[in-house]
């Protein structure tokens, strides 16, 4: 049954909690992090979020980023062996010339690293990345952090800036 | 923990529930709304929620419009006082040519509270106006004064037949816990 009606003095089974009612979880970023003169993958430091073994998980990201066309921006994730992500992540395409511009709707999964464009020739060079995606873990729990880093060298640094968003979303079956 | 898992004969507390539970609300536009002639915000008598002081909100929207290439749409969010409000308008360019639909660029401009995007009006054929959508998308954070989000619009170049926001249009918020 897909949703429950709820009756008056009904107790609360472990099954009803679990399955009926959404749990979430978010993550806000608080401070700027920079990546300069480096195409390697850091971790993100704050936004990372623990995952429960044998769980699914609708994901959203809302990712303000500041980097220069000559520098870009690429993504990427860390997570737990076994767990599967399958995403696209809605954000300028590489090459854009402007925050109005073509998206990409290009499938992903968890070990795709994207080259999301750059807005402007010099900085303030600012965009969003809105995605989303299905996250299905196995038996290991562990944590699913975003990692980013430039696409390609540059001395002006890629920036995830803070108010940068994660939110998990657990799906229930 | 960010996520539970429920035991058996466990008592939920007010914490759990405050905290692991998803909370949301949201508003429906029941009829259509038209501005003609005017570059004026004002608010949509429909798309508007209640927010609470010191409470963060993912923000969601779908806005149904039709708009002439010439005039096209503006939009903006107002809120209580000291809010902020990142979000994108998730939107066609309004620079689109008329004549090619709502298949074009689309907008991933950072907003901010009061900021005004315009989407693009969409004709297919050129001077046939088709219906369009903007998906507005971001992150409300209330300070210590509570109010409301209200959706606001107008045309972003003054003309006539009017812009119109369609009933079906949505506005929706889920408060964020961490």
């Amino acid at each position: 049954m897909p949703y429950k009606q709820f009756s008056d003095d009904e107790v609360l089974t472990e099954a009803d909690m679990d399955r009926f009612w959404i749990q979430q979880h978010s993550i806000i970023k608080t401070s700027d992090q920079s990546v300069t003169n480096s195409t390697v993958l850091v971790p993100d430091s704050e936004l990372t979020v623990p995952i429960l073994a044998n769980t699914q998980y609708w994901l959203e990201v809302f990712l303000i980023y500041d980097a220069i066309q000559a520098a870009d921006l690429k993504l990427g994730w860390a997570y737990p062996a076994g767990m599967t992500l399958d995403w696209s992540h809605g954000g300028l395409r590489g090459g854009a010339t402007s925050t109005v511009d073509l998206i990409s709707r290009t499938y992903l999964d968890e070990t795709g690293f994207p080259w999301i464009g750059g807005p402007a020739a010099a900085a303030p060079s600012i965009a969003v990345v809105m995605g989303e995606g299905v996250v299905v873990s196995s038996g290991t729990a562990g944590n699913l952090t975003l990692r980013f880093a430039q696409n390609a060298l540059s001395a002006t640094p890629t920036i995830m800036k803070a108010n940068s968003l994660l939110i998990l979303q657990k799906l229930t079956v | 923990m960010p996520i539970k898992d429920w035991i058996a004969g466990e008592r939920p507390s007010a914490a759990d529930l405050n905290r692991y539970f998803m909370q949301q609300a949201h508003a429906i536009k029941s009829t259509d709304t038209t501005i003609t002639s005017s570059t004026t915000l004002a608010d949509d008598p429909h798309l508007f929620i209640p927010v609470q002081a010191g409470t963060d909100y993912w923000v969601q929207g779908m806005i149904i419009y039709n708009a002439s290439s010439a005039a096209d749409l503006k939009i903006t969010f107002s809120g209580p006082s000291g809010a902020t409000f990142d979000w994108v308008s998730d939107s066609l360019g309004s620079t689109i040519a008329a004549g090619s639909g709502a298949v074009d660029i689309i907008s991933r401009s950072l907003q901010g509270l009061g900021s005004t995007p315009s989407p693009g009006g969409a004709e297919q054929p050129a001077g046939t106006r088709v219906d369009a959508v903007s998906v507005p998308k971001g992150l409300l954070r209330v300070s210590s004064s509570s109010g409301t989000l209200r959706f606001r619009w107008a045309q972003l170049a003054s003309g006539s037949p009017g812009t119109i926001v369609r009933a079906g249009s949505l506005l929706m918020i889920r408060r964020l816990t961490t």
